[in-house]
């Protein structure tokens, strides 16, 4: 492989919506999804990734290529994954930890959904339901007991209105 | 966007426990989840690790004549006070800690109660016996998932276990205090798998005439006593865990001014390790060692928060006694205590063992 030729060795990437990306295979590895499909030798051609769609994988492959030119610095490599996902929306972070199951890359997952747990802390039930899609399937008497037991748990909320 | 569920426990396992309770307003999926015990195992495992690397967040319970404030200790040796905690009593003494919970009992010592700050949850119990100078130790019991609160007298020791809510009164084969006694001194621990007291093998060297000192720091045992003189003190660290029996010598400190019983390892912030000392029954102060450059720093401001006992480390679970049947609890020399039993043939058990 790259070792022998000396010359670094490229992959090309397909998304769901057939956009094609070509990224350096010491990058691309750090998904154990592509690595098994390079260890295994199909990655020949071109990698189909079915669960991942263009401008999520364009985002996975700038976060493999800027993360592996850091040197085993663990500081260098937590601060650019900090600043990475500083700006991300909650719809891109869930489409992106999506992503990282799927691809298996363990430091991107959980970064991810760090943040995501970041970004929840303060936010309201109402907020959660939104965002997570989720139909509140208690009656309202059931859901005022669960909330009276928890009361407490209700103050320093952040207001409904920020989307 | 909806995520699948194992993605949702990964995100959830990353919340703080104050969010986690509101959110099991969002359905009941979610409700089930975060009161599933395998999840709460998952967050408190978590909340574990975090607590000896870089991310801890050195929070600690401090009591004040309200109940407790909740404080950080940070860069600079000072103190934030974040929030007030109301505990179930409001006199109360803390007597022992374990895993974010803390044991205490109120000024009768009669009513006692394992609580859990983070949750603001707690389960009160009363002891069927007599409890003045007794030690006191809440232990976990990983196999039934069951908190045992063991209470220690001279000759005997009782178990109470927060599942079965139940008493059990067990014979001591050992005639030590528990943890540590003052002359030829031995360690000797609870084993919850067989609710007996067991011999703790000490670190190698160390002179069996001084008296040793135990406290809980950062989560390990932590043993001390005076080194080659009185300015010197020597201490030892042992991870918790029933079959890990290695000591580790972790620093000696010098130039201590203190009389070795005024003073209390607390916390390791880094390299460096937190101590309280204490002046009088009523007041201490915070200072912080640094073993490499033999140097002691006292915290700002501390004289005003130390001015009251009890400081004990926070940490943010959901851990806590599950109720459910399960085994009843007795021992080779034991028998349960619970109320069936009538009044006169208790007193008469209690009368052969004590």
């Amino acid at each position: 492989m790259a070792a022998e030729t000396g010359t670094p060795t490229t992959l090309t990437l397909k998304s769901n919506d057939d956009e094609l990306f070509s990224v350096a295979e010491s990058a691309a590895i750090l998904s154990v999804t592509i690595r098994n499909m390079v260890e295994d030798g199909c990655a020949g051609g071109v990698i189909p990734l079915d669960n991942v769609d263009g401008k999520t994988l364009a985002s996975v492959i700038t976060y493999m290529n800027g993360i592996s030119a850091i040197p085993a610095d663990e500081e260098k490599k937590k601060s650019y994954r900090d600043k990475f996902l500083s700006d991300k929306d909650f719809e891109t972070l869930a489409d992106m930890v999506l992503a990282a199951n799927y691809l298996n890359m363990s430091c991107l997952m959980d970064a991810v959904s760090a943040k995501i747990a970041q970004v929840m802390e303060k936010k309201s039930v109402g907020w959660v339901r939104r965002k997570f899609g989720i139909e509140n399937d208690y009656t309202p008497e059931e859901e005022a007991a669960v909330k009276e037991e928890h009361k407490w748990t209700f103050e320093g909320v952040e207001t409904d209105d920020d989307n | 966007m909806a995520l699948p569920i194992e993605i949702i426990e990964i995100v959830l396992s990353k919340l703080s426990v104050k969010t986690l309770l509101r959110f099991k307003t969002v359905c009941k999926s979610w409700n089930i989840l975060i009161s599933d015990p395998m999840f709460i195992r998952k967050h408190h495992d978590r909340q574990l690790r975090s607590k000896g690397s870089k991310k801890s967040e050195n929070l600690f319970l401090v009591k004040n004549s309200q109940g407790f404030s909740l404080v950080k200790l940070e860069k600079g040796r000072r103190i934030q006070t974040l929030q007030q905690v109301f505990g179930p009593y409001l006199w109360v003494t803390v007597l022992c800690f374990c895993e974010g919970l803390i044991l205490i009992c109120d000024l009768s010592k009669e009513n006692f109660a394992l609580w859990n700050p983070s949750t603001r949850t707690h389960t009160v119990f009363k002891p069927t016996f007599y409890c003045v100078n007794a030690a006191f130790g809440v232990c976990h019991d990983p196999i039934t998932d069951d908190f045992n609160v063991v209470i220690a007298k001279s000759y005997n020791y009782s178990v109470y276990s927060c599942n079965n809510k139940s008493w059990t009164m067990l014979e001591k084969e050992y005639e030590t205090n528990y943890w540590a006694s003052e002359c030829s001194p031995q360690i000797v621990y609870y084993d919850p798998r067989d609710d007996k007291f067991k011999i703790l093998h000490m670190p190698e060297n160390v002179d069996y005439d001084k008296s040793i000192y135990l406290v809980d720091l950062s989560g390990f045992l932590c043993l001390y006593y005076e080194g080659r003189d009185k300015n010197t003190i020597v201490i030892w660290t042992k991870e918790k865990g029933i079959d890990i029996h290695s000591w580790n010598k972790l620093m000696t400190i010098e130039n201590v001014e203190e009389p070795l019983r005024w003073f209390k390892p607390k916390w390791l912030l880094g390299n460096k390790i937190v101590i309280r000392i204490k002046e009088t029954n009523h007041s201490g102060r915070l200072i912080v060692y640094s073993p490499c450059k033999k140097r002691f720093q006292e915290f700002k401001d501390t004289k005003m928060v130390f001015g009251w006992l009890g400081f004990v480390p926070y940490m943010d679970t959901l851990f806590f006694p599950v109720e459910k049947s399960g085994r009843i609890i007795t021992g080779e020399f034991g028998f349960p205590i619970e109320k069936s039993i009538p009044e006169r043939e208790r007193k008469r058990k209690r009368k052969c063992i004590e």
